[in-house]
């Protein structure tokens, strides 16, 4: 089931053609190097911080296929996409939702291309991001009370800076380039 | 609406969602998709397999907790990653399991399989049997049971220790769920393929405990046909003897490959541990997620929790209202007379709160309501509809009668609705009232006869097809109220063990005139609910 991943399959998810199927979160775990598991439970949260009640049975071993309006699927993809970023960037103790509601925040993605197991993440830092830390604690006041409630002040300036400090995020053609590690199942 | 992460269906050309448990506590049986009786009964042994493994095992039940207490609002998204990830780790050792045990009990009252031409859970029975073979002279119960056993031992990694002991919820994370994850135990087992030492033991099982099974088997005189007498008694075998053996043979195979395993004598210890962190986390956690103190349970012991089954008969109906008031709403009486012309001639009416509308119907915002005028409608294109007419609040049946003379009032409730003091005082005087049992049934039998009341039921089929059938029970202090409720054979059987087991006290008693003194009424009641409602489960308006 695990096909070689291919820059179509996640650049047709991001660019939001309303599904979301088993072989996008292969080809992620595979450029991750993370079991599709470990995706599939970070699409799940980031299919609830869409506000997409979406059963859980829908998501599952094999192949599969969520037809989903555009956007959200869309939504979806890149929250996947930029919380497995998150996650490679700090620790394992903000939730999963929480890193996919702030991520867009943080940055967008404009296109991922996945090619021999290596994953090109052509992504921006965005514009409303300042440099002043009051700034963040202001853009953090804005977020939803129940993102706040799991998520400190620190937690949400320590990772805007591993963001910044890590130049995982680039802006240019040539992007953010992870080499899978490998071993993936 | 729950959300279902393990689903039943019937995968192929006739595919449809059959049933769904939400991994924390409750499941559906969507019968408006259930084909046949064997599926009927396939589809809620199902659901009720994914509860039981859940509830009963140290991976699940704390997975279950998790998903519980964010749904109460605590630590949302921490909890509910902790419970994505608890499901998503042991979905094949928890589809192996419960399709395995329902279709085998299945097979055992049944000529055709019920999943014939269902790939995908063909797959999973099929890998599930391959776990333990058959075995030449070995009782297939016995094999199924250590086939359970394997897959049991799998939700209980040794990790669990280290984490019962230290559980608490305020800091639980998803990671710390460990590395030994149970279907990754299930691989590892199915690596080792311990086929010769299961036939030795399989053998030396049979050999040495089939006494014990024909004892146990005769001590619990099962009746035919009756499958809960079957299941407790299988039980006992199961857990007493079989399961602690294969569980014992399958951490030795684990434990060779390099996981470990709780051991089967401190199963109980981790246990209480997570029972005290559920009780630490909020007061009714451990009652959400019900783990027993004792592993295995105790024989008797209401493992499969039939009462946390919901009947989905349908996508909720809209709901029409033809006014707001009294008033308006008699002026539109003809449009609730029911069965114009016949005998059963009758305008119904239900005094209940707006959230048992909303939890049945898809409708607009209501206002604050007690009593409506009730029907299923046709819209002009045919749609089926309910229709309502709201009555000023304080109408009693005695009041409603009058305005519709000469027809006949039919006056229904239900019972969470009975939790309203003004809906009670409006009642009080009324005779007969119909109250569809919206609440724990068990719980509540109980509850009346510790008050010293008596409570006589019956018990009749609504539809045979779709294993459909009505309990009805009257309390000997509340005789004008007709309670009842409509459920699934399997779950209602479940019901009348323990209905049975307190027939000893004299105060419950089945007794058919219960239903024969009010055959016609009671199922023009019955018939308004099935028809018109949505879901049929005793969580009130949840």
């Amino acid at each position: 089931m695990n096909g070689p991943a291919t820059s179509s399959t996640i650049n047709a998810a991001i660019t939001g053609v309303g599904a979301i199927d088993s072989e996008f979160v292969d080809a992620l775990g595979t450029a991750f190097g993370l079991p599709s598991t470990e995706v599939r439970t970070v699409l799940r949260s980031a299919l609830r911080g869409t506000g997409t009640a979406a059963e859980g049975y829908e998501i599952r071993t094999g192949a599969w296929r969520l037809d989903l309006n555009a956007a959200i699927a869309k939504a979806a993809a890149c929250g996947t996409v930029t919380t497995l970023i998150l996650r490679g960037l700090s620790t394992d103790s903000i939730p999963a939702t929480v890193l996919s509601v702030i991520a867009p925040l943080l940055f967008e993605l404009e296109r991922v291309e996945v090619s021999a197991g290596d994953l090109v993440v052509h992504a921006q830092l965005t514009e409303a991001l300042g440099d002043d830390v009051v700034h963040l604690t202001e853009m953090y006041e804005r977020l939803p009370s129940d993102i706040r409630d799991e998520l400190s002040v620190r937690e949400f300036v320590d990772t805007v800076e591993r963001l910044r400090e890590s130049r995982l995020v680039i802006v240019g053609p040539n992007g953010l380039r992870l080499s899978a590690p490998g071993g993936t199942r | 609406v729950a959300r279902l992460v393990f689903a039943c269906e019937r995968s192929g050309l006739a595919g449809a969602l059959l049933g769904g448990y939400d991994g924390a506590g409750s499941w559906r049986v969507f019968v408006e998709h259930v084909g046949a009786k064997d599926e009927h009964m396939v589809v809620q042994l199902h659901e009720a397999m994914h509860h039981e493994l859940q509830g009963s095992s140290s991976w699940g039940s704390v997975v279950a907790m998790a998903g519980a207490l964010a749904k109460l609002g605590i630590r949302r998204h921490a909890l509910l990653e902790v419970f994505d990830r608890g499901v998503e780790l042991s979905t094949i050792v928890h589809e192996l399991y419960a399709t395995v045990l329902s279709t085998s009990v299945a097979r055992q009252r049944w000529d055709a399989d019920p999943l014939e031409g269902n790939l995908r859970y063909l797959a999973y029975r099929n890998r599930a049997e391959a776990l333990v073979p058959a075995t030449p002279g070995v009782d297939p119960q016995i094999r199924f049971a250590a086939i359970a056993a394997v897959l049991r031992c799998c939700m209980q990694p040794s990790t669990m220790v280290t984490l019962a002991a230290t559980l608490d919820f305020d800091n639980l994370r998803a990671h710390a769920l460990g590395n030994e994850s149970p279907d990754d135990r299930l691989a590892l087992f199915e690596a080792a393929n311990p086929t010769a030492e299961w036939q030795r033991l399989l053998v030396d099982l049979t050999a040495a405990d089939s006494g014990y099974q024909q004892r146990i088997l005769a001590e619990r005189r099962p009746t035919e046909g009756d499958d809960m007498a079957a299941l407790t008694s299988q039980w006992e075998f199961e857990t007493k003897v079989v399961q602690r053996r294969c569980y014992e043979v399958t951490a030795r195979v684990l434990e060779a490959q390099g996981a470990n395993s709780i051991p089967w004598s401190e199963l109980g210890t981790t246990a209480k541990q997570i029972i005290a962190a559920a009780g630490r986390a909020h007061p009714h956690l451990a009652e959400i997620v019900r783990l027993a103190e004792d592993l295995p349970p105790e024989p008797g012991a209401d493992v499969l929790e039939f009462s946390r089954q919901a009947i989905a008969l349908r996508p909720p109906l809209s709901l029409q209202v033809a006014g707001f008031d009294t008033e308006s709403s008699l002026s539109m009486l003809d449009g609730f007379v029911v069965q114009a012309g016949t005998e059963h001639e009758h305008v119904c009416a239900l005094w209940c709160p707006r959230a048992v509308l909303t939890k049945q119907f898809d409708c607009a915002p209501l206002p604050e309501l007690e009593t409506v005028l009730f029907t299923r409608a046709r819209e002009v294109d045919d749609v089926p509809v309910a229709r309502v007419g709201v009555l000023d609040p304080g109408t009693t049946p005695q009041e409603l009668q009058r305005h519709i003379h000469p027809r006949p009032l039919l006056a229904m409730t239900t019972h969470y609705s009975l939790t309203s003091e003004a809906i009670v005082r409006a009642l009080w005087g009324a005779d007969p009232v119909y109250v569809l049992m919206d609440l724990p049934i068990g719980w509540h039998v109980d509850d009346w006869v510790r008050q010293g009341a008596t409570v006589r039921y019956s018990v009749a089929t609504v539809d045979a097809e779709k294993e459909l059938a009505v309990i009805v029970l009257s309390v000997s202090r509340a005789r004008n109220f007709r309670f009842f409720h409509v459920g699934g054979l399997l779950a209602l059987g479940s019901l009348f063990e323990r209905l049975r087991q307190r027939h000893e006290s004299g105060l419950v008693i089945h007794d058919d005139a219960v239903m024969n003194e009010d055959v016609a009424g009671i199922s023009l009641a019955v018939s308004h609910v099935v028809h018109t409602f949505h879901v049929l489960d005793q969580d009130g308006v949840e």
